[in-house]
Parts: structure tokens; sequence; C-alpha cells
């Protein structure tokens, strides 16, 4: 069966239960007192029985968060938030003595992430992956974790980092996104729970994909996870998250920070799928993905891709982006981002060229549909030094209905003489004459709709690890539901 | 197969066909000559089932069925088949892709069991080569940079794959040389046979010499002005569409 | 208020002197506008259209109004007036109308072309009906010239007038000892169905530092047709700030091309609606710079019906430590169905320290358009340089002709073929080293 025949079938069996991670699971949990204020802070601190450095530094985040301003300048519209009306800390009862193995782990949260299609029974599991289930606050599980480390990876919650390798969190944490960079990361700097920290050790190829599974499931709770990525000299690893939460009236808060560094010779390759959940067709509930991710090629012929497939969230915020430090490093990002309905989605990326001899590729596929905004917003930043520096831009945007919007806003800066910056972007629809062909040859309207879309993002789905293309697919086809009368 | 009574067809308001009758039997081939503007593309896009086009009398009766009843995929599944005559681009879909799933989806329409990826790939270059396409075409994206010829070829090689009860060829000869036009009407005769028919629709007579019709009628004006042999188009491609035009005016 | 120092002339705003000073409603406007110029300030950095283009040193300068004695130092009467053609000008000096250099006669009598201060005196409720008070509050630039307004030229031409004629009006600058400020205020009325080609020519001339902060709205009727001209050589001492309002109806044409070559700090700023069906637009332009010239092209296109058109293409060459800006935003509003835009902007970097900083924006409210914008930045194609020089070609020209060609593109569109020549032939003046090879290979296109 073909996966166009998949996504279609996928698509009718959710006209009755439009999101279907919209569940939610019954667990007891432990909670911080509702708002914030440094008592909160410390709790967290607490919990996770943080070194005093991180404590300061978390404290000093906090009083930083107090006096920064809100980011103004993007394209979506939202009430102000109350930080106050929101817990900040949340975890299954079950985990209060972290669970030494999998079989300690609560059955309860293993089967929620059955449903969600992310067995972590190691004998289920998928094959080649390694995946480390956040839920709320904590991190549930990691599998793997033996074969992990027989390669010398260290693959895990950032938590468990902290006791197990603090010196190397410490040397990192923070230096790719510093806590005062804007202020969804500076709240994500002072209350982050968890998130997973991985470091490959110099010239080991990591012998599986990594992957994390981040699920909100508490009422009226953030998640502000923090991920750290490092692959040291001559090494590689591909990481991959998803993400979903159950379906609620209310809208919660997802902050996350991201930070990647790759050292000489080393690449990193970060593919996210994003189904927060959007909200209903009213615009009602849904997740705020406000998201700070960016990876510092340090060193020479360092690597780092991101690709993202963004279908999820009402609102979207977030421009993974690179920094090209090292000579002759590389930077790509590829991107999907689907809104419907009301979501508004304003996503893109920064490639920094300070290295000479740097390359960076951007291709971004907007599709917005119902009554949607989507707006990409991109920079490309060449400095007088990065000499021979080159860069690729294509951007297109592909509008599915008359309600809808969709917006290019590239920024362009280039004092380097002897590079090269290419950019293009194109808007159209799909066309009449392309959905009649399609019909005329037997495929079915919701079918022909699907292919047509899977065309228009090939070029990105294709970056996307095997395991998750098929996947991103039918997220596609699902994504736009209802979109086409 | 085929029956038209009465049929008429508006677009956008205007009445295009003003009452089409039109009898094909199984195993026929028939020719629908006319001048520009007369119709021709709009038969065959209503058989196909296009939206835009409304039919405001008349019926389309094919095997039993009321076309107007049908989606384009239905029509398209109960063996229509429309060789376009200016086939549509599609950026990023591969063309065995492509085929794979009309054929599939068509296949699955009709209760049939579908090809996996090899049986199809195997039937795929079969009939590529048939045509003289080369196999890079078939991944390509559908029709994307392709020439006028191999856009045309691309059109007999999914009505091959497809293997449709009627086929509709619509304008197939505009823009061909004339090695493409023989290898496009050796592609169309190699389907021809005593279960399938056939309508070409053309404004020359050159492409009947490689296709021989049964039955060839003049479309003028949105009527069906004359019906005959093959020997009907002989004597159009000498005297044009001057008396047809003129006596319906 | 910084800016007060800078401009002294707007403390001692001297009504008196300024054009049409019995006239109330004009007095409120410049009172209402010069409110909000004070509230807003000049734009900063801050200011998401101002990201690139900086107007804080113009602070340093004190800048002085333009008085009627500093236009009349000694001028060549054989101007260098820019078009091959003898046809009807107008010439300002210094902001100030000089009738002994302009030429008015032979205008057909359908077309009225005079400095805005005798339109003030002689017809007053034309302007004041013309000059439509709906200007954009939050635009700093356009209330100052509002305000200050002093000199400038009204163009208009009747329904269905069509001539060959080419209409020049020339603004020449630099000659006053003393650094002077001018504010024109322009406007060009074409009525439906008529057909008009205008040439705006800066020029500099003597070493005076000076400021022009110009405002022209341009009103195109049904199907008509203006194609518009600026060519730009001012002396590096100038600043030019120039904005432009275009209101285009059914069917209408607006054709126009810039060429800039001189001034230190330029921004020509271009608000285009496209308000009738049909209506089309070209926005074209080339700019060479060097030294520590500023180059800023602005332009924001707004389809607010079905089946406009808006074809845009600017080619910049910068040299030295020359800074070029280019922000275009296509704006296509809810309902705008069939709108056709396209928008490239390509920039050739030839020296070290040269920077572009480029912004194509799009913003979409209806799906069934046709948009795409493209923007490229580079140096001179490597292989193409080796290719002339293997063929005798000396660098240095070889160099040149790839520049030529690079700009090319955009000045193929201009479709007026004397203007094109006369372009082409600043273009190879702005070239360095410049020689009759060159020459020779464009007499051979």
């Amino acid at each position: 069966m073909g996966s166009q025949t998949q996504t279609i079938n996928e698509v009718k069996d959710i006209i009755d239960d439009k999101y279907k991670y919209g569940f939610v699971t019954d667990v007891e949990t432990e909670k911080a007192p509702k708002g914030l204020n440094t008592d909160i802070v410390r709790f967290i601190s607490a919990k996770k029985n943080e070194p005093e450095w991180l404590l300061d530094w978390r404290l000093k985040a906090f009083k930083r968060w107090l006096e920064m301003p809100e980011p103004k300048w993007a394209r979506v519209n939202f009430p102000p938030i109350d930080y106050q009306d929101a817990f900040y800390y949340s975890a299954p009862k079950t985990m209060k003595d972290r669970p030494k193995s999998l079989d300690e782990v609560d059955p309860e949260l293993l089967e929620t992430y059955e449903k969600l299609g992310i067995p972590l029974k190691e004998q289920e599991v998928l094959a080649g992956v390694a995946v480390d289930a956040v839920f709320d606050s904590v991190s549930v599980a990691t599998t793997f974790k033996k074969k992990l480390e027989e390669a010398g990876v260290i693959f895990g919650p950032i938590s468990e980092a902290l006791e197990r390798c603090p010196d190397l969190v410490k040397k990192y944490l923070g230096t790719v996104v510093p806590m005062g960079d804007n202020k969804h990361a500076c709240l994500n700097s002072a209350v982050f729970t968890d998130g997973s920290f991985v470091y490959i050790p110099p010239n080991v190829r990591c012998p599986m994909e990594l992957s994390t599974y981040f699920r909100i499931n508490e009422r009226n709770t953030g998640q502000f996870e923090r991920t750290l990525i490092i692959a040291d000299q001559g090494s590689y690893v591909s990481y991959l998250e998803g993400c979903t939460a159950p379906m609620r009236d209310e809208n919660q808060l997802h902050a996350a920070v991201v930070e990647l560094v790759a050292l000489d010779d080393a690449e990193i390759k970060y593919s996210t799928v994003q189904n927060w959940y959007p909200g209903d067709e009213k615009g009602r509930g849904g997740i705020y993905n406000f998201v700070t991710k960016r990876g510092a090629c340090r060193g020479r012929n360092s690597k780092i891709s991101w690709t993202q497939v963004e279908t999820g969230s009402a609102i979207t915020w977030k421009y993974p982006s690179c920094i090209l430090q090292g000579d002759n490093s590389q930077g790509e990002f590829y991107s999907i981002a689907i809104t419907n309905n009301l979501q508004q989605a304003d996503t893109g990326t920064k490639m920094i060229h300070l290295g000479k001899n740097t390359t960076s590729r951007i291709i971004s596929k907007g599709i917005s549909a119902g009554q949607s905004n989507q707006t990409y917003r991109g920079l490309v930043r060449i400095s007088a030094k990065a000499e021979k520096t080159r860069n690729f831009t294509q951007c297109d945007s592909l509008l599915i209905g008359e309600r809808c919007g969709a917006h290019t806003i590239p920024y362009i800066e280039s004092k380097s003489m002897s590079s090269l910056t290419e950019h293009e972007a194109t808007t159209s629809r799909i066309s009449e004459d392309q959905l009649f062909y399609l019909r005329q040859r037997g495929i079915p309207e919701e079918e022909a709709i699907a292919l047509i879309v899977n065309g228009f993002c090939r070029e990105v789905l294709q970056q996307l690890p095997m395991e998750f293309a098929v996947e991103a697919q039918k997220l596609v086809g699902i994504s736009l539901e209802g979109s086409v009368g | 197969m085929l029956e038209l009574k009465g049929l008429r067809v508006s677009v956008d308001g205007n009445e295009i066909l003003k009452g089409i009758d039109l009898v094909i039997n199984t195993g026929e081939v028939h020719a629908i000559m006319g001048p520009n503007g007369s119709g021709k593309s709009t038969l065959a896009y209503v058989l196909a089932g296009r939206s835009g086009y409304e039919v405001t009398g008349g019926r389309m009766i094919f095997q039993g069925d009321d076309l107007s009843e049908l989606t384009p995929e239905q029509r398209a599944a109960n063996g229509i088949f429309l060789a376009f005559q200016y086939p549509v681009e599609i950026p990023g879909v591969a063309n065995a892709t492509f085929l794979k799933e009309a054929m599939n989806a068509i296949r699955r329409q009709r209760g049939e069991d579908e090809l996996d990826t090899m049986e199809f790939m195997k039937l795929l270059r079969l009939k590529t080569g048939n045509l003289g396409m080369s196999s890079e075409m078939l991944k390509r994206a559908v029709n994307v940079g392709f020439s006028g010829g191999e856009k045309k070829r691309n059109e007999i090689l999914q009505m091959a794959i497809l293997k449709p009860r009627l086929s509709i060829l619509d304008e197939t000869d505009s823009g061909l040389d004339i090695d493409a036009l023989k290898i496009v009407s050796d592609g169309v005769n190699k389907l021809r046979s005593p279960d399938t028919s056939a309508v070409i629709i053309t404004h020359y007579q050159r492409l009947l010499n490689h296709i021989v019709p049964d039955h060839v009628h003049v479309l003028a004006k949105g009527v069906i002005q004359k019906t005959g042999g093959k020997e009907l188009a002989q004597e159009l491609e000498k005297k044009g569409y001057a008396q047809y035009t003129e006596e319906a005016a | 208020m910084s800016m007060i120092s800078a401009l002294p002339f707007i403390v001692d705003l001297d009504k008196e002197s300024l054009p049409g000073k019995n006239l109330e409603w004009l007095s409120q406007r410049r009172l209402s506008a010069l409110d909000s110029f004070l509230e807003l300030g000049l734009p900063t950095r801050n200011w998401e259209d101002w990201k690139y283009t900086r107007l804080q040193p113009l602070e340093n300068t004190t800048y002085r109004r333009a008085v009627h004695s500093d236009s009349t130092y000694n001028i060549d009467n054989t101007l260098p007036i820019f078009s091959v053609s003898s046809g009807p000008r107008l010439v300002f000096v210094e902001g100030i109308f000089r009738p002994d250099l302009s030429k008015l006669d032979g205008l057909p009598d359908t077309v009225t072309l005079l400095p805005l201060s005798e339109v003030l005196r002689k017809n007053p409720n034309f302007l004041k009906d013309a000059m439509a008070p709906d200007l954009e509050r939050k635009k700093p630039m356009f209330v100052l010239t509002e305000a200050l307004m002093d000199s400038g030229f009204v163009f208009h031409a009747r329904e269905n007038l069509e001539t060959e004629l080419l209409i020049e009006i020339v603004h020449m600058g630099g000659g006053a000892k003393e650094p002077v400020a001018l504010f024109p205020r322009n406007l060009i009325i074409i009525e439906d169905n008529a057909k008009i080609t205008l040439i705006e020519y800066f020029k500099g001339n003597g070493r005076g530092t000076y400021l022009a902060n110009a405002l022209t709205d341009v009103k195109l009727g049904k199907e008509a047709t203006l194609k518009h001209y600026k060519i730009q050589e001012e002396i590096v001492s100038g600043a030019l700030i120039s904005s432009s309002r275009v209101f285009l109806q059914e069917r209408a044409n607006y054709e126009s091309f810039k060429l800039g070559l001189g001034a230190l700090l330029s921004r020509d700023e271009s608000y285009v609606q496209l308000l009738g069906e049909g209506a089309h637009c070209e926005l074209r332009g080339a700019f060479i710079n060097r030294g520590s010239q500023h180059h800023d092209i602005t332009t924001c296109v707004e389809h607010s019906v079905p089946g406009t058109k808006l074809t845009e293409l600017f080619k910049g060459v910068l040299e030295d430590e020359a800074r070029g800006v280019f922000q275009g935003k296509i704006i296509v509003k809810e309902g705008a169905q069939k709108t056709d835009a396209e928008m490239t902007t390509k920039t050739l970097l030839l020296s070290e320290g040269a920077e572009i900083n480029a912004k194509p924006e799009l913003e979409i409210y209806a799906d069934d358009v046709k948009c795409s914008h493209g923007a490229a930045s580079g140096q001179l194609d490597e292989a193409g340089i080796f290719y002339l020089r293997s063929r005798g070609i000396p660098e240095p020209l070889a160099k040149n002709l790839l520049v030529q060609s690079f700009i090319q593109e955009a000045i193929d569109g201009v479709t007026e073929n004397s203007v094109k020549t006369a372009i082409m032939d600043r273009v190879l003046h702005a070239l360095p080293g410049n020689c009759y090879l060159a020459h020779e290979w464009r007499d051979e296109q």
C-alpha cells in the first residue's frame, strides 16, 4: 500500500477523533505549587539534586527574565501570558525514586508511549533507535543505554548527566544560547526541568539514531526542556525529537532550548517532528511552542543540519539556527511547516557565517490552509572575514483556500565580496488542473491533495531518517484534513 | 459502450455543446473533427468530469451508468481515459510514483489486488520500452521539463498502464513531429482491441492516417453536423470546415 | 530633541517665507505635520524600515533653508540636460525655480507643468484637493516635507492626452556655500487614458553640501500610462531622500527606472498601490556606488484588487566601502486573486569592504496568485573574466564589460529608446577606466 493511501486511511480514521494523540494519561503527579518565583526555581533545582552553580545560574536567569520584555516582532497574536497561572514542575509520583530499569517504570506510563506509537520495551522498540521519553517535567525511560555506553556515547536525561558528567554540562550549558538571549530562553534557563543530554566522544559514529519523545500530559503545566548535544572531534550523531500533548481548551506553554555544539570534523543531524496539540477548528486551546534552537559549528569542517516538520501547536515561534564559526563548516535548515484552521506559525532560521569557506543551505516549504497565517523569517549574515562563503535559500509557500496567509521575510546581509548568496521564494496554490489531472487518472481528491503536497515537500521529507519519513508523510496528509471543501 | 443523448453543456453560462447524439460501440474508433472553438475539447472534458463544464441537458451513459453521477476518479476506474491536450506538470512527484498510485487507486476501486512495487516496475519498464521512452523519464517529476513530444508519449504510457475501456485523445497530434506522431500512433494502435473503444479528437486529418477510424464526425457550432466513414476525413482535409461553419451560421 | 539642533530652521519655522503663506488650510497642514514629526523624531535603526540606513550623520551638519540668492550663481546656460531631446523642461537650482533656464513653450494645452509655488499662487484650490491629506503619519520623512514644503513641481495631464515629448524636470544642487536643506513636494497627475514620459534629473553642481527630502504623489487614472525615469548624478556631498506614493486605477501602467550614481546618502522609497483591476507596475533600477556612498532602495507594492501585475528588478554594483540596501515588499490583500508579482534584486560586490543588505518580503492573503522573489549577491564571475581575457581583452575592460552586461538586464526594461541610450552612456561613464572599446561594444548591440 502506497504511503499516500496510508495517509488517506489515516485521515479517515481521524475524522471522528481528529487529533489522535489527544488522550490524557491518568497518573498521580507531584507538582510544584502554582506560580513562578524564586522558591519555585529553588524547588525545581532541589528536586533535581543540582549543584550550587546551577542553582545560581537559574536564579540569575530568573532575575533577568523578570526585567526582559516579550519579543514582539513575530507575526503572531495571543493574549498576554499569565505566568503565575501555571505549574512549572509536574512529575508522575511513581518517578519519585528514579526507576533503575524499564521493568520498574510505571506500566501506565509505558502504555502511554505505546499508544503514541513509541514502544519503550526493548523487545518492541524501533530497531536502531534509542529513545529518551520525557513526560511533563521528567524523563521516564531511556532505551538502549547499554549499547550506547559500549560505544562511549552518553545519552539520557540532562538531570542524570549533571550527576554523571557535571563538568561537560557546565562547560557547554548556555554557551550557544546565552540565558538572556530572549525572554522565552531566559525563562527556560530559570525553570528547565528535563530534556536530553548527548555526548559523542571523538571519532565515534553513534551506532543508532537517538530520539527524545516529549509528552505534555498535566493540565496547566508548561514544559521547559533543555537539550544539549555535543559532538566531539570527528564524531557523528543523528537525533530526532517528537512531541504531542492532550487536547485541552486552555493554552499551554512549551518553551524549550536546544543547544548543539559540533567540534572539528563533527556532524550533528537534528530532526524534529512537532505535533503538539494545535487547538480545535475554532482556535481554542493548543500549545504555544516558543522554542530557541541553535547550533554552533565551532570546529573546522563541522556540520549541523536541522530538519523540521512542524504541523502542531496553536502558535509556533521557532528559528533553529547555525553559527558557522569553524572554517569550512556547513549549516543546513530543511523545514516543512503546515498550518490549518487558526494556527499561527512564525518560523525560519539564522545562518551566521563567521568562518572562511562556510556554506549554508535553507529549504523551507510552508503550507497554509484554513484561516491560518504562516511566516518564514530568515537571516543570512556573512561577516567581512567569512571569505568564499556560499548560501542558497529556497522558500516556497503553498496556499490552500482563500482565507489563509503566507508571508516571507528574509534578511540577507553580506559584507564579503568573495561570497555568494542566492535567495529564491515562490508562492503558489494547488491548481485545479493538477487536481483534475490526478483525479482523471483515478486518484481520489484527498489522496490527490496529499500527493501534491508531499511532492511539494519532497526535498525536505528526503532529509528525514527513514524511520520517520513515512510518519512525517502521513502527518502532512492529516494536518490538512478538512482544509479543502 | 458510450451513448450521448441530446447532450448540452455550458461553460460559465455559455452553451458550448448544443445537443450531441453519439453512440460508440465496443471495439470502435471514432474521430471527432472540427474547427477551433467548435466544442471538441469541451466534449472531452465533460466526459472526464472536469468541474466548470455543466451538463444542462441530455445524458451520458457509459456502460450502463449515468456519467454525470460519477466523480472524475470513478469515471477513470470505470475505464475512461483522457489523454490531455496540455498534460499538467506536477513538481516533486516522480512519474513512476504517480503511475503506481494511479494504477493502484483504480485497481482498488475495481476491487482488484494492488501491484507491489516489484511487479509494477516490471510492467512499467516493459511499457516504457515499447514507447521508446527512457527509464530516466520515470524518475523525473510528472511532465516537468518534458518536451512537447515527451509529454504526449507520457500520456500514451499512462494509457498503456491504466488499460482503459474508452480512450479519449484530445488533440494528441498537436505539437508532434512526424517521428513522435508515429510512435504515439503505434502506441494507440497496439491498445486497440475488440473490447476497447477510442475517441480521437483532432483538427487535422494527419493523425487519422496512422490511426484509422471506423467513424468520423464533424463537430461545429456545438452540434455534430455530419457523420461518415474514414473518407469523410479526407474530404475535410481538401475542403476545410467552411461549409459547416457557414451552414450553421 | 536632537533633530532640532541639526535643523534649526524648524524651531524658527519662518512661515512668512514659505510658499502659500496666506492659505489657512496649508498652514494648518504644516503645523499638524510638524507636530507629527516632532513626536516621531528622525528614524533610528530600531525602526524596522530603517534597519539598514542611518540618518543620524545628517545631524552633524547644520543646514539652513535655501534662499533665492543661493541659486543665482553663474550657471552655464547650456545645462547638462540629461535627455537627447530638446523637449520642455522645468529647472530648479537649489530648489528655486529658474524660468531663465526652463523651457515651457511647446507643451500641449492640456498639460500643466509649473513650480509648486506658482500653483499655490494661481490655483490653490486645485492643490488643496489634489494633495491628499491622508498622509501616513508614522513616516517622519513624509511629514517633514509636508510641514516644510518649499519647492517642487506640479505636472498635470488631462484625459486622453498623448504626447511623444520627453518632459524633463531638472534639479541642480551643490552650489550654495553653506549647507542647505530642501523639501520639495511634487505632484504628478495623469488623467484617464493619457500617456506621458517624464524624466527627473538630479545633478550635483559645485561642492556645497545639501539635503533634499522630497515627497512625490503620482496618480494614474484609468488606462493612463506614465514612464517615469529618475537619473541621479548627485555630487557626493549631497543627501537625497526621495519618497513617492503611486496610485494606479484600472489598467493603468506605471513604468519606472532609477539610475543611482551619486550622493553620499540616498534613499529612494516607492509606495505603490494597485487600486484598479488590470493595473500594471514596473519598478526597475540600477546603482553604481563607490567610496563611502550609501544607496537605499525601498519599495512596497500593495495589490488590492484582482488581476494586477508587478515586475521589479534592481541591479547594484558596489565598490570600495559603498553600502547598498534593498528592501522590497509585496503585499497581496485578501481577494486580490490572479496577482502576478515578481521581484528580483542582484548585487555585485567589487571590493572587500563593500556591503549589501537585502530584505525582499512577501505578505500574501490570497491563494490564486503567482508571486516570487529572488535576491542574489556575489562577485564577478572568474570564468567570465578569464574567457574575455583569453580572447585578448585586458582585465579592467573585461571587468567593465561584465559589469555592463550585469546591469543591462535592468536597463533593457526601459522602453523609451533615446532614454535607454542616454542611461547606458551614464553607466559607461560611471564605470572605472571607461574606454572606447566599451562604447564600441555597446553600439554593436
